[in-house]
């Protein structure tokens, strides 16, 4: 799915919150979830600008330069830089060595938008001399409204590692009493001197005056190598453009197959309708999940005021498709119990059952079509089903 | 009569003939050859005797006479050394490595013992047979042909101690000799060859003379360092001084050298006091020689401090150079914040006029449903106390009203059926005022109000293609399952104007519509989606719900 930069027109249109497709270009507008607050657009996969913009400089005074064998502690600054004034929660930061990566243990996790936190850095000895690299990644998050997104950065800064050029010199050295100005007194002997000498920049850490600003980048590799997001297990993502297909749901019940999340972000299931009635259905669903009886075709009405009016939302979190549960009455995915706001990722083969232990009335089953590294179509499988959508 | 033993002239000599005419005399003569020798006695030109030792009886008065009178016989005899004899020969040869080389070439000869005649191939008819000549006459071919073809195949370090390389030159030489003097009566016991040192070896011996003499220096050298270690170690100074002693001890190195150099602290022990006046001098050397090092050191750091401070102060004015664009982009995305807010507020304006203006008709709408239905209770309710009073009244005089009852039953029953009669008489009039294009509407499926939009489009016809016109309006209608009259007027303004996609979905409108513009519905200048049939404006050029490509 390749991506494009939004245009100005779509900027203009976003701001009409029914719109999901900019009507000029045809730029599919994804919205961030604090679009309220932010009011900016997202990729399928990237951060939000205005929520997501961490700083990270290095202290005015650091020494960045060392001798061999010598320990170095890095004092750095993480900034708020958002222009939306949201605040960010660092969930940890590590520094990389090798393939393996040390946490760096942090007593604060959140900062405001604008402030600053600081921490400090420890590298190992660093043996040898010459330019040792430090790379750090660090793992940020961004929440509205019980939805948190995690985003992984990554850095790095160098350190000149010098190394201290001695000569040690053993050198005897004979005295002759004859020769010697110790005033006549005749002596000889051998005088051990060993003398060691120290060349170069001994010491020399040179201290910033400023801070040096450190660019962050986006670590997407580690974010799926760690499980931040996406799925681990089967190393793909899902972006928040996923298109939806349902499968055994009435027609009117459901949205059309290649349907996306692009104009609210949400699908939300529930038994109100699809359409909007005044007075009695103010709050369409998109997908309408309704019981019937398997014999007569006719809605099975307990079955069916078991399901609440807005039962559950499907959404896109941290590049993987999740349940939200809006209801109070309920709510099943496999075996598990959600309460009400409980946000649950769904794998692949995941059954939704809105009637907690009633699968064989309504359950939803979902499926997932994949490409290279990336879930392109997500399937829901109506169980029993109900008739063509 | 007396015995004289031969042996050969000279040791150096295989083989010589003995002339028998010298200890030929008058008297009989005996001759002796011993064991290890041969004897060959050669009379008249055939071998009398050839055997090792003999002993023969030579002159005499009676063999004289018989010589004398019968003639003499032609008598000769050899002697040969039978036994083992080695001769050596040294020779040049190269080896593998392209290294030249001498070595002695040692073979034990020996004339063979069971054929001792066949040594007659190498004598001499008029000189002696030494042990050299015969080295001499088979050097050349076990030079070339055994030696140097054996050490071509070794290099100059594989020469010594190789049992293998001498086995091969003895079997080789064998073979060379056997092939060359065999039938001459000579056979080779063994074969050795000393190699002389060649300049590999002599390389090899120097370079480890010189290993070892350089170990040996370094053993002496770590034991005399051991040594001064240990006398440093077990030294005691002693100091002698005039100024307070405590002073003395917590003086630094540097008071300490003072001092000593002034004389205001001396060492007791002479022999010390010389050892650390070299040491200071030493010292001083050194301290001379760091001194201008770390000066040259400080000097080059100076340098690259300020090359840093320099790169420092221009990182410094790069960052707030970056810094600036930063904040001015920052401001930029605020401002541009600022004015996508100030148009959504205005945008919430206008959908709140909207939706205010929605709800007052919504609100207006209600109002006059609710006053008729409360006009229609009120009516309800009066005829149900009419009705009610008449069942009261039925009821106080029920024996007397049954009559009256029935009457009235009797009554209502007409008054349904003559209801009846009235509306079947007015349906009957409706027809009758209907015009002849409004019943063929009608009768095509479509309501009253669909039909009178059909019956309007067709009215600036003639009479004559009215009909027929009419005929086509409601079939295409039909074609496009027009069902109410906005889309009958839609469908045929459409068609009228020219515009577009209004006529693709129109009546094809699913039941299932999802979340209408609220705002757009029904405006001007708006059209329906084909595709998700949400009203956008006619000016998108894709549609704002499913991205359907709207125009082109």
């Amino acid at each position: 799915m390749d991506w494009r930069p939004y245009g100005s027109c779509c900027q203009r249109h976003a701001a009409d919150a029914g719109v999901a497709f900019c009507p000029e270009c045809r730029h599919p507008l994804v919205r961030c979830m604090a679009f309220a607050d932010c009011g900016s657009l997202v990729a399928a996969t990237g951060p939000c600008p205005a929520c997501v913009a961490p700083l990270l400089m290095i202290d005015a005074g650091a020494v960045v330069q060392s001798q061999a064998g010598e320990r170095l502690a890095v004092p750095l600054i993480l900034k708020n830089a958002s222009p939306a004034h949201r605040p960010i929660w660092v969930k940890r930061i590590a520094r990389l060595d090798g393939g393996h990566a040390e946490p760096i243990a942090l007593t604060w996790e959140q900062i405001d938008a604008g402030a600053e936190r600081r921490f400090t850095v420890n590298t190992p000895p660093l043996e040898a001399g010459g330019t040792h690299a430090v790379h750090l990644v660090m793992v940020v998050a961004s929440r509205h409204r019980g939805l948190e997104e995690e985003y992984a950065f990554s850095a790095g800064t160098t350190i000149r590692v010098s190394t201290p050029r001695s000569h040690s010199f053993q050198q005897v050295i004979n005295v002759d009493g004859s020769s010697s100005q110790g005033g006549g007194v005749a002596t000889a002997g051998a005088v051990n001197a060993p003398v060691k000498i120290d060349f170069g920049d001994a010491g020399a850490g040179a201290a910033l005056r400023d801070r040096m600003p450190l660019p962050l980048d986006r670590a997407e590799k580690y974010e799926l190598e760690q499980g931040v997001r996406g799925y681990l297990a089967e190393g793909v993502r899902a972006p928040r453009l996923v298109s939806f297909a349902f499968q055994g749901f009435r027609a009117g019940e459901c949205p059309p197959p290649g349907a996306t999340l692009a104009a609210r972000g949400t699908l939300a299931f529930g038994r109100n309708s699809r359409t909007v009635a005044a007075g009695t259905d103010a709050a369409p669903n998109d997908v309408c999940l309704r019981a019937y009886d398997a014999r007569t075709g006719q809605v099975d009405e307990p079955a069916t005021m078991a399901i609440s009016r807005h039962h559950f939302d499907l959404v896109v979190v941290n590049d993987r498709v999740c349940v939200l549960a809006r209801t109070t009455r309920g709510l099943q995915v496999n075996t598990r119990n959600l309460a009400a706001g409980e946000l649950v990722p769904l794998q692949p083969g995941d059954t939704v059952v809105p009637i907690p232990g009633r699968p064989e009335k309504l359950s939803l089953q979902v499926a997932f079509g994949t490409s290279i590294g990336s879930v392109d179509r997500i399937d829901v499988i109506r169980t029993p089903a109900a008739g063509a959508c | 009569m007396a015995t004289t033993h031969i042996t050969l002239s000279d040791d150096a000599l295989l083989g010589e003939y003995v002339r028998l005419d010298d200890v030929k005399g008058l008297l009989e003569q005996r001759v002796a050859i011993g064991p290890d020798l041969l004897a060959m006695l050669i009379k008249d030109g055939q071998i009398a005797q050839a055997a090792p030792g003999g002993h023969f009886a030579v002159g005499g008065v009676w063999r004289t006479i018989k010589d004398a009178l019968a003639g003499a016989h032609a008598i000769r005899l050899l002697v040969a050394d039978l036994k083992p004899f080695p001769v050596s020969k040294t020779i040049s040869a190269l080896t593998k490595d392209a290294v030249e080389i001498l070595c002695e070439l040692t073979i034990e000869l020996q004339v063979n013992p069971e054929r001792p005649a066949n040594v007659l191939g190498l004598m001499k008819d008029h000189a002696a047979v030494t042990k050299a000549g015969v080295l001499t006459r088979l050097a050349p071919h076990l030079a070339e042909r055994v030696v140097n073809a054996a050490v071509t195949r070794v290099t100059a370090l594989e020469l010594r101690g190789n049992t293998g390389l001498q086995d091969k030159l003895q079997a080789d030489a064998m073979a060379e000799v056997e092939r060359m003097a065999g039938d001459v009566g000579l056979l080779v016991r063994a074969v050795t060859i000393d190699f002389g040192t060649n300049e590999v070896e002599q390389a090899r011996i120097l370079e480890r003379q010189q290993t070892r003499e350089q170990e040996t220096l370094e053993r002496e050298f770590a034991i005399l360092n051991r040594s001064i270690a240990r006398e440093a170690e077990s030294n005691i100074v002693q100091l002698k001084t005039a100024l307070d002693v405590e002073k003395v001890k917590t003086a630094t190195d540097d008071e300490l050298r003072r001092m000593i150099l002034g004389n205001e602290l001396a060492f007791i022990d002479a022999r010390e006091t010389g050892v650390r006046v070299q040491e200071m001098k030493a010292i001083r050397h050194e301290l001379a020689k760091n001194r201008e090092e770390r000066v040259e050191g400080f000097t080059a750091q100076l340098e690259q401090a300020r090359h840093a401070v320099e790169m420092a102060r221009t990182g410094g004015e790069q960052r707030d150079v970056q810094m600036d664009i930063a904040v001015r982009e920052a401001k930029q995305k605020v401002a541009i914040t600022r004015i996508d807010g100030d148009l959504r507020s205005v945008t919430r304006e206008i959908d709140q006029a909207d939706t205010q203006q929605r709800l007052a008709l919504q609100k207006l709408e209600q109002l006059q449903s609710l006053e008729i239905a409360a006009r229609a209770r009120e009516e309800q309710v009066r005829t149900m106390r009419d009705l009610q009073g008449v069942e009261l009244d039925g009821e106080r005089g029920h024996l007397e009203n049954q009559i009256l009852g029935a009457n009235a039953a009797h009554t209502r029953a007409m008054d349904e059926r003559r209801h009846a009669a009235d509306t079947e008489l007015a349906k009957m009039q409706m027809a009758r005022d209907l015009s002849e294009a409004q019943t063929l509407a009608i009768t095509a499926g479509f309501s009253p109000a669909v039909a009178n939009v059909l019956v309007e489009r067709a009215r600036g016809a003639a009479d004559a293609d009215k009909l027929a016109l009419m005929r086509e309006m409601v079939q295409q209608a039909k074609d496009a399952q027009v069902s109410s009259e906005a889309q009958a007027r839609h469908f045929f303004d459409s068609g009228m104007t020219g515009a577009v996609g209004v006529a693709h979905g129109v009546g094809t409108a699913a039941s299932g519509a999802v979340h209408m513009h609220g705002s757009l519905s029904g405006e001007l200048g708006t059209i329906e989606c084909p595709g998700c049939h949400v009203i956008i404006p006619v000016t998108d050029r894709f549609c704002r719900n499913c991205s359907r490509p709207m125009r082109q």
